[in-house]
């Protein structure tokens, strides 16, 4: 049996669709469980939001990919702005416009998850076979330090000069040409995200996908969900249509994300007794921007392929973080850079000797350290996500000495300025001129922060009292859903996260199969 | 140890910004300040394509605020070239209606010679000030102790920078050229009826 994609343009009418399992998202937790759930022989309905959008519309170019295939056009952000947030919204979700970076998750974390949190049966080994599974299908391999980039060698020079621990990144790819534009959609499909992997092999075997529908409400009867209501967008405006789409299923998983999974259970008007939305991780990023002499050209290459976790332990109650380079494409540096008009114009036009530096901090690991929060403006189906999440004197101490770090390492590895995120930037011209960083200010919009990683929001946990779904990712008050996203994560995990996801679903998915009555 | 503590309270949103906003309007029928508040701003010639969002004081003052952002140089295009405020008012027009409508009202902060007025002692709408004037106004925003102005710069400041970067000159005037011969816009999409395509094959390389 063949499935189908349909997208908004094809939806004319009102629909009713029938099927086991409603599966609402399709990214690294979507697609995965889809996949399984299909295999097993579910009849399986994914709904999308964002668009179907393929290698053909792939053109390298920012402003095509970020109004397209990012959430909010790529402006999200928290409430008051002081944390940019970028996640996917496209067939494929975050793993169509990552940066391929792939971690199993640090067995710290799953025993943290086990002992604080109460997380039971998750731990490496149970793991291991779906992480083997995956990284063979999705062709997770290393990338070796020979094909880095100049912006990652600088970092792998720097962590060598220094004597600071360091390592290359798995990727997904297969033939890989290095084009560097992971986060604007890959033409050449080497990218294995689920866009070309999972979902696909998902429809082949019979699942309807529906891109260009947003899910906006669940409607329940007593401790079940009876049905998901979706209104279908118009593809060309990303207005709804004023068609609706209704799928009866006897089975609903919400795979949409940190932000919107919480959304939705909210508009639905569930709340796991105030859980739901709430411990929300972002892995706060600050970034280091240095100038070489040399043509460093970090828009080109791939982009992410070393990282150091050296200062990931700094000890109790202080912030730690995990070190990479992104890729510095010209949108993404014009906002994220510091200045503005004739000075910010020089930066830009120096942005081929740039190499940024990121320190991607691990929260939620720290007693007190509850991330932020998912909430809606109102209460209604409409209302809007309002994301928060307070930046206190334990986040700045770890941004500043973060910054120090990575001025240290720039240094090391030949830099001849270095920049720090501030609005008014620090501007060091040697290693000399770090300690300038102790003087500079730090509070929010003051000294830019961003986030690539969502997580929590319905954290899963040992308890109905302190979490939104058990240790089977069901969802603690209702029979029959479940949430199989990084928004079950009950804290941060101090690595790029889709990996953790994948694997998570890959075996959560036999929970969800036995829900519905099919083959664990 | 150093535990996080609560958000401090003047961590205002964009939703108190919004109530500023429209705080000042109430003391402009209130406090007889209509003269003030009513200055008018830059006027400048409408895009023939027409405005979807913006209206003509909210495009002029951002478009005040983008030649401000990106002063001839050369090699670039300037804020005129790129069409800066149309392109953001395009933009604006692809998102969230409710996010438009802010932006909107923000813009009317911005350019509001009693908003001015109350947050720096001015009394000239920012987008008839001079040059210099409009960087100083601006830099207030930013360095201010209210966070809801803050905000306001930020939120300011991201909308120009997105829609200069956007334009296909300023990426290459920055360096980066899109790789060619990669991208198939004539690929056809699979929706799952007929045979699958088989994947691309190519030889692999460290740089394009």
């Amino acid at each position: 049996m063949s499935g189908r994609i349909f997208t908004g343009d094809e939806l004319t009418e009102d629909r009713v669709v029938t099927c086991d399992v409603c599966v609402v998202g399709s990214g690294a937790g979507g697609g995965v469980l889809a996949h399984e759930l299909v295999r097993r022989g579910l009849d399986v309905v994914m709904l999308e939001e964002g668009g179907y959008r393929t290698r053909r519309d792939f053109d390298l170019k920012e402003a095509t990919a970020y109004p397209a295939m990012y959430q909010e056009l790529a402006n999200r952000a928290t409430d008051d702005l002081a944390i940019s947030i970028l996640q996917g919204r496209t067939v494929g979700g975050g793993t169509t416009v990552n940066w391929c970076a792939s971690f199993r998750t640090p067995p710290e974390i799953l025993q943290r998850w086990r002992d604080v949190h109460g997380v039971k049966g998750l731990d490496e080994a149970t793991l291991a076979p779906h992480w083997d599974w995956l990284e063979e299908r999705l062709h997770i391999r290393d990338w070796p330090i020979e094909r880095a980039n100049r912006n990652n060698q600088l970092l792998w020079e720097g962590l060598g000069k220094l004597g600071y621990s360091r390592g290359t990144v798995k990727r997904n790819v297969k033939a890989c040409a290095a084009l560097g534009a992971c986060g604007l959609g890959c033409p050449t499909d080497a990218k294995q995200s689920m866009l070309v992997t999972l979902i696909p092999d998902a429809v082949e075997q019979g699942m309807r996908l529906f891109a260009n529908v947003s899910a906006r409400k669940l409607e329940l009867e007593g401790m079940r969900v009876t049905a998901v209501h979706a209104d279908v967008l118009d593809p060309r405006t990303d207005r709804p249509s004023g068609r609706r789409l209704t799928v009866k299923a006897k089975v609903t998983a919400v795979c949409g994300g940190a932000i919107n999974s919480p959304a939705l259970l909210l508009r639905s008007g569930l709340t796991a007794r105030g859980r739901v939305g709430k411990r929300l991780f972002l892995h706060p990023v600050v970034v280091s921007t240095g100038r070489f002499r040399e043509r460093v050209e970090a828009f080109y290459g791939a982009p992410l392929t070393v990282y150091s976790r050296e200062f990931i332990d700094r000890g109790p109650g202080k912030l730690g973080w995990l070190l990479e380079v992104p890729p510095i494409h010209p949108v993404l540096a014009s906002v994220t850079m510091p200045g503005f008009g004739a000075a910010h114009q020089e930066m830009m036009e120096q942005l081929p000797y740039a190499n940024a530096l990121i320190s991607i901090t691990l929260d939620g690991v720290q007693p007190g350290d509850e991330g932020g929060t998912v909430a809606l403006r109102g209460e209604r189906e409409y209302s809007r996500v309002k994301v928060e999440y307070p930046l206190t004197d334990f986040h700045w101490e770890g941004f500043r000495e973060a910054l120090k770090v990575s001025a240290r390492l720039q240094f090391a590895a030949g830099a001849e300025q270095v920049l720090s995120p501030h609005s008014s930037p620090v501007v060091m011209r040697s290693e000399q001129d770090v300690g300038l960083l102790d003087r500079a200010p730090y509070a929010p919009l003051l000294c830019r922060v961003a986030s690539a990683h969502q997580m929590g929001g319905c954290a899963m946990g040992g308890s109905a009292k302190t979490s939104v779904v058990d240790s089977t990712l069901r969802y603690w008050d209702a029979d029959n859903l479940f949430v199989v996203d990084g928004s079950v994560f009950p804290t941060a995990l101090g690595v790029n996260p889709m990996e953790t996801i994948l694997g998570l679903a890959h075996w959560g998915s036999q929970h969800v199969a036995a829900a519905v009555g099919g083959r664990v | 140890m150093n535990a996080p503590r609560p958000a401090a309270p003047e961590a205002l949103t964009r939703r108190s910004l919004l109530k500023r906003g429209l705080f000042g309007g109430a003391l402009l029928a209130l406090g007889g300040s209509a003269v003030l508040a009513s200055r008018d701003g830059l006027s400048l010639p409408l895009p023939p394509e027409g405005l979807r969002v913006l209206g003509a004081r909210e495009y002029a003052a951002l478009q005040a605020l983008a030649r401000r952002a990106f002063p001839p140089r050369p090699g670039w295009p300037d804020a005129d070239t790129a069409s800066v405020a149309f392109t953001a008012d395009g933009l604006l027009a692809r998102g969230d209606p409710a996010v438009a409508k802010e932006v909107k009202e923000l813009l009317g902060l911005f350019d509001n010679a009693l908003a001015g007025f109350l947050f720096a002692g001015r009394v000239t709408p920012f987008s008839r000030l001079s040059p210099e004037a409009q960087d100083a106004a601006f830099e207030d925003w930013r360095t201010s102790r209210l966070m809801l102005l803050r905000t306001g710069h930020h939120a300011l400041r991201t909308l120009v920078y997105s829609a200069y970067y956007m334009h296909p000159a300023t990426a290459a005037a920055a360096g980066y050229l899109a790789p060619e011969g990669f991208h198939d816009a004539n690929a056809v999409p699979w929706k799952g009826e007929g045979p699958r395509p088989a994947p691309l094959t190519q030889k692999e390389g460290s740089t394009p």
